[in-house]
């Protein structure tokens, strides 16, 4: 049987954004896979060399509207490594209250999209139903459901008012999540459809490099919040889920068990958030020169940015983001995969191509879209 | 004569519930991340007779976001005339508007009635009453 080239994208039901991917199969059998990055690209890393400081955060919030507060954390997180500011306790808690709240949103908008992918439209309406409690605690937080910009250099901008509305809020985002992981663990549907589907084996894990939840569904224990932990996440107590399965039903276990804990350290803060100053210094316009790395745990998994900082502006700036690690794996997951599984395959690593968009390489020579052989 | 009165009544039908098709030419996520949230059960237009559609050939209303990149614009437009007419756009968001914080060299993409809703990004109820008022605006005179 010939072989037939089948375009996934650049505009596809199955991906959000428009990405490209090339499956090349015999029958219905996958034998090659390739794909085309760089619809997203906005060339970020080189316009925020224009940006004074302040403006620089906000617009690498900009990078992607899930992730946002990974990404100005990590280059407020640099920039005051090179300068040696401290951070006040109680900014260092509102930081982590605003990363984990967003690793609840962003895992639950995930599990929707899941769901749907595998033709199981109830998840995708029970978890973004749940989804609006996390915006709605973001809302009164943050003053935005999406890029909500709190983080400043040496501190934070808004202060978290713990108020009953608020823990309210909480109780009622961890009822519907129990609710939502009954019916995801009861459900055979949903397993038989994931277990077994993209399957990475630890060693496999490890040699393309992977991070978060992925690399975590096949059991490699790596997670920059105990690993090298920043903001407050040493004074609080939560476990970092991990599974052996290496499947898709791994990889979705992995960030339902990490709801549970970001719920968790989210109780933490509102019930013992320490008292103090906001920010350390009243603001920031002159750096210090210097360069500095900082990698944060993005809901995808590890964020890494390199800053080298001038006078008033950034002089380089270089993104490395979670999605650009774990895309690498897709190839080798669809290995013998049929084509219905190539939705089910590509979600479940959580593919955000707005972040992985910082770079895109053209090859002159060859215009023609190579095919990767497995 | 007749075909105007099957036009007129097809119209009103249409206007009653817009089938939605989310276009995005380059952007950060938040404007697809609070148009999806739109159709979420929170807002649930789907009980007015509005609802997304995963192909653009079966829509009557295109949600365009994003700047314009230089690789997605091209794409973008072959998409959005596989649209069949009377369509309609509402662009969401600052980038789709005016380019936004980013400023993309890509041209981005036009409409015959253009609703605009501002905001990076705005809130899903804006976006709702935008559809709503796109609707309406809708005449025979677009066919």
């Amino acid at each position: 049987m010939p072989k037939i080239s089948l375009p996934f994208g650049p505009y596809h039901p199955a991906l959000g954004e428009p990405e490209y991917f090339q499956v090349v199969v015999d029958g219905e059998n996958i034998v090659a896979v390739d794909f085309d990055l760089g619809y997203n690209y906005r060339e970020m890393e080189k316009k925020v060399l224009n940006f004074i400081w302040d403006k620089a955060t906000h617009f690498l919030g900009r990078i992607c509207g899930i992730c946002s507060s990974a990404h100005t954390q990590a280059f407020t997180l640099a920039v005051e490594k090179v300068n040696g500011m401290e951070v006040p306790p109680r900014a260092k808690w509102i930081r982590t209250f605003g990363a984990e709240i967003e690793r609840i949103s962003s895992h639950l908008l995930w599990l929707g999209l899941f769901g749907e992918m595998a033709g199981f439209e109830p998840l995708f309406y029970l978890s973004w139903g749940a989804r609006e409690h996390a915006l709605n605690i973001l809302e009164k937080f943050g003053g935005r459901r999406v890029h909500y910009a709190y983080m400043a250099f040496g501190g934070v901008h808004q202060d978290l008012k713990p108020t009953p509305g608020m823990e309210a809020e909480l109780r009622g985002l961890k009822q519907k999540y129990e609710e939502i992981r009954e019916m995801v663990m009861a459900s055979d549907l949903l397993a038989d459809r994931f277990r077994g589907v993209g399957v990475v084996t630890p060693q496999q894990a490890r040699d393309y490099g992977l991070v978060g939840p992925t690399a975590r569904g096949s059991g490699v224990n790596n997670d920059i919040r105990k690993d090298m932990p920043y903001n407050s996440y040493e004074e609080h107590d939560f476990t970092v889920p991990i599974y052996k399965g290496g499947d898709s039903y791994a990889r979705a276990m992995v960030r339902l068990d990490e709801i549970r804990e970001s719920i968790r350290i989210l109780e933490q803060i509102v019930n013992g958030l320490p008292k103090g100053k906001l920010t350390s210094v009243n603001s920031f316009t002159k750096s210090r020169l210097g360069e500095a790395t900082q990698s944060v745990e993005a809901p995808r998994g590890e964020n890494f940015h390199f800053v080298r900082a001038g006078e008033l502006t950034p002089q380089f700036l270089r993104v490395r983001p979670p999605t650009f690690a774990n895309l690498s794996v897709i190839p080798e997951m669809l290995k013998g995969r049929m084509v219905s599984d190539v939705p089910v395959v590509i979600s479940s690593i959580d593919p955000c191509f707005a972040c992985t968009d910082r770079v895109i390489l053209i090859d002159r020579s060859d215009k023609s879209i190579r095919e990767v052989q497995l | 004569m007749k075909a105007g009165k099957a036009l007129g009544v097809m119209n009103f039908f249409r206007r009653k519930s817009p089938w939605v098709y989310l276009l995005s030419q380059g952007t950060c996520n938040g404007c697809e991340l609070e148009c999806f949230a739109a159709f979420a059960p929170r807002f649930d237009p789907e009980r007015m007779g509005a609802r997304l559609v995963a192909s653009p050939r079966q829509a009557d209303l295109v949600l365009l976001t994003g700047c314009g990149t230089k690789k997605a614009s091209e794409k973008a437009r072959r998409v959005f005339s596989q649209v069949p007419e009377p369509k309609t756009v509402v662009q969401v968001g600052a980038c789709a508007i005016n380019g936004g914080v980013f400023k993309c060299p890509g041209p981005r993409l036009g409409g015959p009635s253009q609703v605009k809703v501002e905001g990076c990004p705005p809130d899903p109820t804006e976006i709702l009453t935008a559809i709503k008022k796109a609707m309406e605006e809708m005449t025979c005179s677009e066919r």
